[in-house]
């Protein structure tokens, strides 16, 4: 290798590095011991002992696993859709020239700077059974609503302030998408006599496309690590109907003692997210249009 | 170029790599020995445990103390990940709850030894306090806020209602009938969380029940008289004498409404007894409603130990001594501070602790009582908590009305007796 090339690789690894390190030691590394802990059993203030794919082993048999998954599979498949459809119609919306259309921006925006946490205990007034909510229908003669402590509306009510929380963050993807579209395609439909509905359709919905894939695979993998919103708003119940998995990881791990087998939940949650990507990505081949 | 940068990395690793021994180079800069105290609290306990520390290093010069503080959720997370990375601070507090887990883990040094060495008299703590620091015949630690979970009256709302302020001996049939007259309109008789199991046991013991047999190895929460304790408090949920957003919620919603006149009856630490004073509330802290059996109030007690792996266990001791033992000073600075009543049965302490004639009137006798009739701990081991993560959210569709007593514990009691039979 020339001495002129040697030196530039050198100078770009070392630009490289502090990266790489980082990449390696916090999420490399500990990807690779949550794989070595899941086949232990450790008590995390004992000495670990080699179990094999006993934990994996235990996780097909365990209920809770499978409450907490299924939970977890209605949250992701319910919030997903919900937020992908209003982050696309607010955002084709204030794309349009119309008046307070920044204000209307900054407004939808605001609640993704929050932290979960706050979100959550704004929220717990709102929604509890003498909340703001329920004090408001009752004035229109409509039943109180147990939003957060029955097993039937906790979720959706979950649903809906993760909606809220992340809309605006998505939005504004969808409105760099949005604005990435030529106005000449628009221009050549209009010509066409395509009404406006046609050329959403026809136009807007295939050429933000690409931007819709990114947003969808995003919000699933969040949504796939709901934790902060149901710990600190319903803490998992009532009945474990909000609690999910990283919820149980975490109880796993640090209140039952089980490193091993919260790990092992960690690999599986690692795989069905995986799992699931990769189905998005094949099915993406025949909706994206790059 | 190439240089440069490498010596640029240079200069931003160095630092890096020294700054794990942070505790070290301050002994070695001050000439004394510096020790970890992790401790959890909100801001006005950590201020009061930093006055204690001062005023250790006022009364000598050879350990330092740096405190390792957080709030009480994820603390233990905090000490467990210290622990699992092999360091850990040298003096560490533990909630009960945890402390079985943590001893049979060995996380604790046991300090019988210690105790003996120095002479340190047992027998001036509450003994409830003792046993709660006490694992398989060995002792891992000096008691902390051994305290009952009292109950608390409002007198306000008792007197607009023109009830007395119940006898030590008044049963679960009084309670419910009081909190049944307490109850109008947007206001309450009797409040309570799902957040363990302490807030259940009274009303589960008062009906003969408990959660273990007598030698905790056997799930007993479906036995006739658990559930009937546990049906009585569904029954108050349902006929609306208790708020649902309290099920879900935590002690501050039930604080606040108590306060607000909202709130009859509540059960509560002695840590929220000065938030209520601060806040001008009349109230009585009395022992809960006795039934088949007088010891329903739950009493509780966590420990701070030693780190096994600390390396400066005759410094760490020194410095437990002076914050929990008998005749030294941070007691009285802990009663001073008005956070828990006396760990030890003083006089003095109790003089210090109860001294300014506010509410609650007696909260000495009152202790007093729970402590030798009234009160009794829960069944604590190891598996505690794994085993409330299963009993609880049963619990919450109990008391919510969205399953029968029997059913969810029936339906969890051979998953309860596999955790039991595990640990």
């Amino acid at each position: 290798m020339a001495r002129t090339n040697r030196k530039e690789l050198i100078a770009a690894l070392l630009f490289l590095l502090p990266n790489l390190v980082g990449f390696l030691l916090f999420l490399v590394g500990p990807t690779i011991g949550a794989f070595l802990i899941s086949t232990m059993d450790w008590a995390l203030i004992n000495e670990p002992s080699f179990a094999g794919l006993s934990n994996f082993q235990r996780l097909i048999s365990d209920n809770r696993f499978w409450i907490t998954l299924r939970n977890t599979g209605y949250y992701v498949f319910v919030r997903v859709p919900i937020n992908v459809f209003i982050s696309l119609v607010l955002a084709v919306l204030l794309n349009q020239n119309i008046r307070g259309r920044n204000f209307f921006r900054t407004l939808l925006f605001v609640p993704v700077v929050l932290s979960l946490v706050s979100v959550a205990i704004m929220w717990r007034p709102l929604v509890m059974d003498s909340g703001v909510l329920n004090q408001i229908t009752s004035r229109f003669g409509i039943a109180p609503v147990p939003w957060i402590t029955s097993s039937r509306h906790a979720m959706p009510t979950i649903i809906m302030i993760g909606v809220w929380r992340e809309i605006g963050y998505f939005m504004v993807i969808f409105l760099a998408g949005l604005q990435s579209i030529s106005s000449h395609y628009y221009e050549a439909a209009r010509i066409d006599g395509a009404s406006g509905v046609q050329q959403f359709f026809r136009i807007t919905i295939p050429l933000v496309s690409p931007t819709t894939f990114f947003i969808t695979v995003v919000a699933m993998i969040w949504s796939f690590q709901i934790f902060d919103l149901t710990t600190v708003l319903t803490g998992g119940g009532p009945r474990n109907a909000t609690n999910t998995l990283v919820m149980y990881i975490y109880q796993q791990g640090f209140q039952n003692f089980r490193m091993g087998y919260a790990s092992a939940l960690g690999v599986a949650l690692f795989f069905i997210v995986l799992l699931l990507t990769i189905v998005q990505k094949q099915i993406s081949a025949r909706w994206v249009h790059y | 170029m190439a240089k440069l940068l490498i010596l640029l990395l240079a200069v931003a690793i160095v630092p890096t790599a020294f700054a794990g021994g942070g505790s070290e180079r301050a002994a070695s800069a001050t000439g004394a020995l510096v020790i970890d105290y992790a401790f959890w609290g909100n801001p006005t306990a950590i201020g009061v445990e930093e006055d204690i520390i001062n005023e250790y290093h006022a009364s000598q010069s050879r350990i330092r103390i740096a405190p390792v503080v957080s709030g009480y959720t994820g603390y233990h997370d905090m000490l467990l990940t210290q622990l699992a990375g092999g360091s850990g601070p040298d003096v560490l507090r533990v909630d009960s709850y945890y402390f079985a887990d943590f001893a049979e883990l060995g996380a604790l040094r046991p300090i019988d030894d210690l105790i003996a060495r120095d002479n340190i008299d047992m027998s001036v703590y509450y003994q409830l306090g003792v046993i709660e620091n006490t694992y398989e015949g060995q002792i891992y630690g000096l008691p902390w806020g051994t305290a009952p979970l009292y109950m608390f009256i409002n007198l306000d709302m008792f007197e607009a209602a023109g009830i007395p302020v119940p006898a030590n001996d008044w049963t679960l049939d009084d309670f419910e009938r009081i909190a049944r007259q307490l109850t109008s309109g947007n206001s309450f008789g009797w409040g309570m969380t799902t957040g363990n199991l302490s807030q259940v046991f009274p009303f589960i013991w008062a009906k003969g029940g408990d959660v273990f047999s007598s030698d905790r190895s056997r799930f007993t929460l479906n036995s006739n008289e658990s559930i009937e304790g546990l049906e009585l408090l569904a029954r108050l949920v349902a006929d609306g004498i208790v708020p649902r957003d309290g099920i879900l919620g935590d002690a501050e919603l039930l604080n606040e409404l108590f306060v607000n006149d909202r709130l009859g009856m509540r059960m509560g630490a002695a840590s929220e007894i000065l938030s209520m004073q601060a806040a001008g509330k009349r109230f009585e802290a009395i022992n809960m409603p006795t039934g088949v059996v007088k010891d329903t109030t739950v009493n509780k007690s966590n420990i701070i130990g030693i780190n096994r792996n600390s390396r400066n266990v005759d410094e760490a001791w020194e410095f437990i001594k002076f914050l929990r033992a008998p005749g030294q000073r941070g007691e009285e600075l802990y009663m001073a501070a008005r956070r828990m009543p006396p760990t030890q049965n003083v006089a003095a302490l109790w003089d210090i602790y109860a001294g300014s004639g506010s509410y609650p009137t007696d909260v000495r006798l009152q202790t007093e009582l729970i402590n030798d009739q009234y009160g009794r701990l829960m069944p604590l081991r190891p598996g505690w908590l794994e085993l409330e993560n299963l009993v609880m959210p049963e619990i919450q569709g109990i008391l919510l009305g969205e399953v029968s007593a029997r059913e969810a514990m029936n339906g969890i009691a051979a998953e309860a007796q596999a955790i039991l039979d595990r640990r």
